[in-house]
């Protein structure tokens, strides 16, 4: 079950608006009040830029939780251990798991607008910081993989494919 | 603090690879030799704990005194004297054994006979010209004993004087005590004559000295009672002579028998001895009140060369004089005779092509100990063996290991012809094992028991075949010796498998001779099963001073040899004769079965000498080195040579000189240490922070050990070490050490190099620089291609290009509690496990120094890092290497004079076999960086397969539980 709100029923072209009311419920008492209403409420545009405010919420929030991130790795330590490993392990594939939800994710706040709320295009300037935040947590659990010594930077990491041919000249002892 | 604490414990941690008192026996076995006798053994009967004990006291070539328990032939007690201390004699009395040692034998020790405690020493005086003689006797009851040595007397005891010969030329060499006076008598060659000194035993007064004219030709005489006699041979007739205070007796004759020989058979208090007439025959003599000889057994006339007597007292004080000769090549007969009774004929079915023949004979009763000419000694009791010794087991000259082959049943498995009904039928024939290799399995998994191949009592089952174990732990030890006998042991037992002897070629008829082993190399067998040969270069010395050049090629199973061929394992083990002539060096190709031998004139002679193998050397000749020391008329110099050939001068390749090693002024080659070659594992050490240092795996390197003439004893030319490349002779690396004792020429040097890896050992002595104490020194070098990240790919590197000079030699020394008399790295089957460097020390026993410890690394100035411990087991850098017990591989053995270590690899990756030889054979398995392939003996294997069961049973129960309950909730949710 998803626990975003719907956004859409604001919409004054939402296809929710045509539905009749259930029977018993008259249209006529609270039309009056609605109507008048109407004419003070937002325009469309005011919805779409609430959106849009929404949607870049929305991109920060992984750079937000990073401080957090950051204490609990300090807290996990340098060892190479199930807990530390699990919060490595989360902190590398959240990023690629977001970004492949992305497109998805940013949907409901695509502006009423949008030809496809599904294309990349919609939204870019807040995908983009969603990327960029994704990266710098990305950079973080890379940062604390360098820091355990599991990146394999240095040479003494490729050593062992290191290969060697026979010597042109033999000494026999 | 806690980060200090922290190294304390890594340094902790791998102490506790101490082997354990539970191991002891199952892993490591330890054969406690004594040498080959030098003489007949002492049959000695003591009182201890009021039993009488048998002991035979043996001094052998190893340069030690012995006393073997005469009923079991096990080692009672030992005394190894230095090799500056070489045992000249010794002499027993009751419970006293006397031994005299050392330059001019003026060392004399005095041991318990039973035990060995050593109760004196003492320094005698020593005789001003050369040494002629010594002998010592014991004065009855006093317990007061008197050393004659060339023209000197002394007396030990609570009365001690010294008397000194007032003719400084009188050539002493046997006292007499009787109760009138002590004599002192000796036979001179040069003057023709017997001189005779008595000298008073209380007070070392002279009461007389004398000489008496004999015929030039008398060389040697006994002592019966206080008669002295000897033979004359031009005459073939006995003379003897009394013995009085006055020394005025005049010589007497025996001329009614032809007689070639007196021999002294130990029973001067009894007044008997052996006379041997021309004719064969033997006299039992026993000179009678009033000089008169008489005759108390006749042994007949023998019916081959030769006649061994020996004589000696039983517990109850008869005397047994026995008489052994080699009538035919096979039998060997005795005759043992007793005053008073029946002589005692018999034969020892002594197999002559497996123990050599008799050198030494001694008799305990009716018993009788031989040594024979290939160093073992052996009781017999009528024509039974009582037990035997191989004692030219100390004399080991080479040895290798050599791996067991599989099963016969696996081996035999063709897996690429086999069809699929034949692995069908072969799989259902194997299964009927099953059922019980299930039980083995389920039994070893509960109890943590070793597999069965592993249990070294197994070993002392001849029965079982000789097959490889689990693990490789069981192996072939390939040894000859230098007494020309070659011995297969099995390594999990240290039982003797096969004995063979080796055969003379030619020079056994008749011409007789010296066969030395040189080297040993494990082959290929040339059979189609997957065995080894063994390959034994000899150098056999016929007595004609010809010298040839032998190759033995036998089966280590069976000791048989395979080239040539021979049915049974019978007779003496014959080679084939590659070179007419001494060989200069002998090298094996490696990855190929192929051996190359240089002759005298250089030439390369080819062992097997197929067409393969020239073609091998044919493609490899232009790239072959093959440095060796040459002796020239200045000394001994590292030269190397290349291949060539020449069809002018010879068919075959010849070596020429292509590079000579000079060695600054006044150092002299002493020896040239081979690398240890093994498969390396990874081509650099990397650091703490990732980066690495690339190993210098010059595959051509090889050690030079150096000493400084006698000439030039400054400091600057003490001892040296060099690495050097063996292809175009440049000096990769040296050092000079300084020699042990400052202005005396000879150096104690001991170095080990594996991969980049080199580790030597010295002596400093004192004064050498400032504030440094006197002691021995291990120094760690490694070498590398340069800095970090540095890489020249030298391994792989011509000789010739410029990269090849380029060497960084990180080097660091440290204290040492020991001097060592041998020194290897151990070596497993991949070079993944770190090597440890083992050591036998001079106080006997066998030490394993960790790589860790040795880490040229180790700092100095700093902590080390996490990191750096991590990844390099870096730990700060102390002088004093610590000498921790539980580093002794040992346990608690005597490993006597071990003069080499071998070790090779067993099929876990984990251990390694360490096989020390020397006086005393010593072997066991190590594991350097613990047995991290097998699971621990403490691994509670119960627990786990409860722990499972219980988990198991657990989801059992559990899940139709949870399964009812989520219904439940479904229904009334």
């Amino acid at each position: 079950m998803s626990k975003s709100l719907e956004y859409a029923t604001l919409e004054p072209a939402s296809k929710w608006r045509n539905l009749p009311p259930p029977p018993g419920f008259s249209k006529s008492s609270s039309s009056t009040r609605t109507s008048s209403k109407t004419s003070t409420a937002p325009p469309p545009e005011a919805y779409n830029s609430i959106k849009e405010t929404r949607a870049l919420d929305f991109a920060t929030a992984p750079a937000k939780s990073l401080p957090m991130q950051a204490f609990m790795l300090y807290m996990s330590g340098g060892g190479v251990q199930i807990f530390s490993m699990g919060i490595v392990f989360m902190l590398l594939l959240s990023p690629f798991k977001n970004l492949a939800g992305m497109n998805d994710a940013f949907a409901q706040f695509a502006p009423s607008t949008a030809k496809n709320p599904k294309a990349f295009t919609t939204l870019l300037v807040q995908k983009l910081v969603y990327i960029a935040c994704n990266a710098l947590t990305l950079a973080v659990g890379l940062w604390k993989c360098r820091s355990m010594g599991l990146l394999p930077l240095g040479t003494g990491d490729w050593l062992a494919f290191e290969t060697r041919g026979v010597a042109p000249e033999i000494s026999l002892f | 603090m806690l980060r200090s604490l922290l190294v304390a414990l890594l340094l902790c941690t791998p102490l506790s690879l101490a082997i354990h008192e539970s191991d002891v026996g199952l892993i490591d076995w330890h054969k406690k030799l004594i040498g080959v006798p030098l003489a007949p053994p002492v049959v000695h009967y003591a009182v201890m704990n009021k039993t009488t004990q048998r002991v035979l006291l043996v001094p052998t070539s190893s340069n030690l005194l012995a006393a073997l328990n005469a009923t079991d032939g096990s080692v009672v007690w030992r005394y190894v004297f230095d090799d500056s201390d070489g045992i000249a004699s010794f002499h027993v009395n009751g419970d006293v054994v006397v031994a005299l040692s050392g330059a001019g034998a003026t060392m004399m020790r005095s041991f318990e006979s039973l035990t060995g405690f050593l109760s004196f020493e003492k320094r005698l005086e020593a005789p001003t010209i050369e040494l002629t003689g010594v002998d010592v006797i014991f004065e009855p009851n006093t317990g007061a004993m008197f050393a004659l040595n060339t023209h000197l007397i002394t007396r030990v005891g609570e009365v001690q004087w010294t008397w000194d010969a007032p003719d400084k030329h009188m050539p002493y060499s046997k006292l007499v005590h009787t109760g009138a006076a002590l004599y002192a008598v000796g036979v001179s060659q040069h003057t023709a004559s017997l001189h005779l000194a008595a000298v008073n035993p209380v007070t070392g007064a002279q009461i007389n000295t004398a000489w008496k004219h004999l015929p030039p030709s008398v060389s040697s005489f006994v002592v019966s009672g206080d008669t002295v006699i000897w033979v004359v041979p031009a005459t073939e007739s006995l003379g003897f002579v009394h013995l009085a205070p006055s020394l005025r007796e005049s010589i007497r004759t025996e001329k009614t028998l032809k007689w070639l020989a007196v021999v002294d058979v130990d029973l001067r208090d009894k007044e008997l001895f052996v006379g041997v007439l021309t004719n064969g025959e033997a006299r039992v003599l026993k000179v009678q009140e009033g000089g008169v000889l008489e005759s108390m057994h006749a042994f007949p006339v023998n019916d081959g060369p030769q006649a061994l007597f020996a004589g000696g007292l039983d517990e109850a004080g008869e005397p047994y004089i026995a008489r052994l000769w080699t009538s035919t090549p096979k039998t060997i007969s005795v005759e043992i005779y007793t005053p008073g009774k029946e002589v005692v004929k018999t034969s020892l079915p002594l197999n002559t092509h497996k123990h050599g023949t008799v050198a030494h004979l001694a008799i305990d009763g009716l018993r009788l100990v031989i040594t024979t000419s290939t160093g073992a000694i052996q009781a017999w009791e009528k024509d039974q063996l009582v037990w035997g010794r191989e004692e030219s087991l100390a004399t080991i000259d080479v040895a290798t290991f050599v791996e067991l082959p599989l099963p016969e049943r696996i081996a035999h498995v063709n897996l690429e012809d086999e069809s699929f009904f034949s692995r069908l039928i072969r799989q259902i024939e194997d299964t009927q094992d099953f059922p019980a290799y299930a039980a083995a399995f389920a039994e070893r998994f509960v109890t943590g028991a070793p597999p069965r191949e592993e249990v070294v009592v197994s070993a002392h089952d001849r029965t079982a075949a000789l097959a490889r174990d689990a693990f490789g732990f069981k192996q072939i030890l390939v040894t000859a010796t230098a007494y020309g006998s070659l011995f297969g042991l099995d390594t999990a037992s240290g039982a003797v498998l096969w004995t063979r002897v080796f055969g003379l070629g030619w020079a056994g008829d008749g011409v007789g001779g010296v066969v030395k082993p040189v080297k040993i190399y494990v082959v290929e067998g040339k059979s189609e099963s997957e065995g080894k040969d063994v390959v034994v270069i000899a150098q056999r010395r016929a007595n004609n001073k010809l010298v040839d050049t032998v190759v033995f090629r036998i089966d280590p199973l069976t000791g048989a040899s395979v080239s040539p061929f021979e049915e049974n394992t019978n007779g003496l083990l014959e080679g084939t004769d590659v070179i007419q002539g001494p060989l200069t060096q002998a090298f094996r190709i490696p990855d190929s079965d192929v051996i190359i031998l240089i002759d005298e004139f250089f030439q390369i002679n080819l062992y097997p000498d197929t067409e393969a193998s020239v073609a091998l050397i044919a493609g490899l000749a232009p790239n072959l080195y093959l440095p060796f020391i040459e002796n020239f008329s200045n000394g001994p110099r590292i030269v190397g040579h290349g291949l060539k050939l020449d069809q002018n001068l010879s068919d075959k390749y010849l070596a020429y000189r292509t590079w000579g090693l000079s060695l600054p002024a006044g150092a002299r080659v002493k020896s040239i240490v081979k690398p240890r070659v093994g498969p390396v594992a990874s081509l650099g050490k990397v650091l703490g922070n990732r980066t690495t240092l690339y190993k210098y795996l010059n595959p051509r390197m090889f050690v030079v050990l150096t000493e400084g003439t006698e000439e030039s004893t400054s400091r600057s030319s003490g001892c040296g070490v060099y690495v050097v490349d063996g292809a175009k002779g440049s000096v990769l690396y040296s050092a000079t050490v300084p020699v042990p004792v400052q202005g005396r020429a000879g150096c104690d040097l001991h170095a080990t190099l594996t991969e980049n890896w080199l580790v030597y050992h010295y002596y400093e002595g004192e004064g050498e620089r400032d504030g440094e104490t006197k002691g021995w020194r291990i120094v760690t070098v490694e070498l590398y291609e340069g800095g970090l990240d540095e890489k020249t790919r030298s391994s792989d590197m011509s000789a010739f290009s410029a990269d090849s000079m380029q060497v960084e030699a990180l080097e660091q020394s440290y204290v040492y509690a020991h001097g060592i008399t041998a020194i290897t790295t151990t070596s497993t089957k991949f070079g993944i496990t770190s090597k440890d460097i083992i050591v036998a020390t001079q106080n006997n026993k066998i030490h394993a120094i960790p790589r860790r410890m040795l880490n040229p690394r180790r700092l100095k100035d700093r902590k080390p890092t996490p990191e750096e411990q991590q990844e390099e087991q870096l730990i700060p850098y102390d002088v004093i290497m610590p000498d921790d017990p539980r580093r002794t591989i040992s346990h608690t053995y005597q490993v006597a004079n071990t003069r080499q270590i071998i070790t090779s690899p067993a099929l876990l990756e984990s251990t390694s076999l360490v096989f020390a030889y020397g006086l005393d054979l010593f072997l066991t398995r190590v594991a350097p960086s613990n047995t991290f392939d097998i699971l621990n003996k403490s691994f509670n294997k119960a627990q786990l397969v409860l722990t499972v069961c219980g988990l198991a049973l657990g989801i059992v129960i559990a899940k139709p539980m949870v399964r009812r309950k989520r219904l439940r909730e479904r229904w009334y949710q």
